[in-house]
C-alpha cells in the first residue's frame, strides 16, 4: 500500500491500518517514506505476544518497523484482523526529522494475539510526500486489508 | 484526506450517577469512530466494558497490556470478559481518562478497536475485537463492579470521514 502526493498543508498525519497477511502469524509492519530505502530508520516497540511481554528495536534500518500488530490475522470476513493506528508528526517540517508512534495489535482466538505500542524516527529532514506500507511477509496483504490516511491540522499551526 | 473530527454526541452524567451509558442511533455515515472518556467512579474501582448493538454473547476478544510503577501484565483472552470487551477502568476519587478508536464500524468484517487510558497511576492499552459482521449502530459502556459512573463522568463520540 502506498500514499502518494500527500498534501503539505497539515500538521500531523494519522494512518489507520486494518489488515491481515496470508499466514496468520505475527508480522511486523514496515513503514517507509518517500520511497527512501537508505539506512535512515530507527524503531522501538513494546508489546506482548500471547501474554508474554517483549521489546525490540532496530536502528539504521531501511524501514520503520512496528511490531505492535497490524499485519496479523487471517483476514476473511469472519476472521481476525490486525489494527494499527500510527501518528506521524510534523511530516512537512524540513527543520526536523520525522517521528511517529503507533498503537495496535492483532486479536486472535483463545489466548492468541499481540498488542502494544512503538515509536520510530526517520532520520532525514525531508518533507514526507509519500508513505509506503508493507508487511514483513513476502506474500503481501490479504484481500480486504485497508489503510486510511488522515490529515490533522493544528488550529494555530 | 479528512482533516477534522465531527462530534456526534456528548454524554454527561450531569448531576446523577449512572451504572451504564448507551450511545444509540449512531449515524452510519462515517468511516471511523473516536470516543473520549474522562471521570471517576462512585465507589472503589471498576473495569469499564463496551458492548455493541446490545450483543451480550461471547463474541468479544480482549487483548491488553498494563503497567504501574512496579509491575506489568499482558494477556489475550476470549472467555474472561464474556459478553463484553473491557476498554478501561475508573476509580472513586481518582480521575481516569482515555480514548477508543473504532475504525470501519459499518463494514461487514469483524470489528477491531484500540483503546488507551490511564487509571490511578496505571497505564493501560487494549486491542479488542467484536466478532460480528453487523454494522455498529449503538454501544453501551457499563461497569463490571458495583461502582457507577460518577457525576463528573463524560464521554464524547466523534465521527471521522475519509475524503
Amino acid at each position: 500500500m502506498e500514499f502518494t502526493n500527500i498534501p503539505q498543508i497539515y500538521t500531523n498525519l494519522r494512518i489507520v491500518l486494518q489488515s491481515a497477511t496470508y499466514d496468520g502469524n505475527l508480522r511486523a509492519l514496515l513503514v517507509g517514506y518517500n520511497s527512501d530505502t537508505s539506512a535512515s530508520y530507527s524503531s522501538h516497540s513494546f508489546y506482548h505476544n500471547a501474554g508474554t511481554t517483549q521489546s525490540t528495536n532496530s536502528t539504521s534500518n531501511q524501514w520503520n518497523s512496528f511490531f505492535a500488530g497490524g499485519t496479523d490475522g487471517l483476514g476473511g470476513q469472519t476472521d481476525n484482523w490486525g489494527l494499527l493506528v500510527i501518528d506521524i508528526f510534523d511530516y512537512a517540517d524540513t527543520s526536523k526529522c520525522t517521528s511517529s508512534m503507533a498503537l495496535g495489535g492483532y486479536v486472535g482466538t483463545g489466548t492468541t494475539g499481540t498488542q502494544g505500542y512503538g515509536c520510530a524516527i526517520f532520520t532525514k529532514t525531508d518533507a514526507v510526500t509519500s508513505i509506503q506500507l508493507l508487511p514483513n511477509y513476502s506474500s503481501g496483504w490479504r484481500v480486504n486489508s485497508k489503510a486510511g490516511l488522515y490529515g490533522i491540522r493544528a488550529q494555530n499551526g | 484526506m479528512a482533516e477534522t473530527f465531527k462530534k456526534l454526541v456528548s454524554y454527561s452524567t450531569s448531576g446523577s450517577s449512572s451504572t451504564s451509558i448507551t450511545l444509540s442511533s449512531i449515524p452510519q455515515t462515517h468511516d471511523d469512530l473516536f470516543i473520549v472518556f474522562n471521570g471517576t467512579g462512585t465507589t472503589g474501582g471498576g473495569a469499564v466494558n463496551v458492548r455493541f448493538n446490545g450483543d451480550t454473547g461471547s463474541n468479544y476478544q480482549v487483548n491488553y497490556m498494563w503497567n504501574n510503577a512496579s509491575s506489568s501484565t499482558a494477556a489475550s483472552a476470549s472467555s474472561t470478559f464474556a459478553g463484553a470487551a473491557r476498554i478501561f477502568q475508573v476509580s472513586a476519587g481518582v480521575n481516569s481518562g482515555g480514548w477508543m478508536y473504532l475504525p470501519n464500524y459499518t463494514s461487514s468484517l469483524y470489528k477491531v478497536f484500540n483503546s488507551r487510558s490511564f487509571h490511578n497511576n496505571i497505564n493501560i492499552s487494549y486491542t479488542n475485537s467484536w466478532r460480528n459482521t453487523s454494522a455498529i449502530s449503538s454501544m453501551t459502556l457499563s461497569l463490571e463492579s458495583s461502582s457507577a459512573f460518577n457525576t463528573d463522568f463524560r464521554t464524547d463520540v466523534y465521527g471521522i470521514t475519509k475524503a
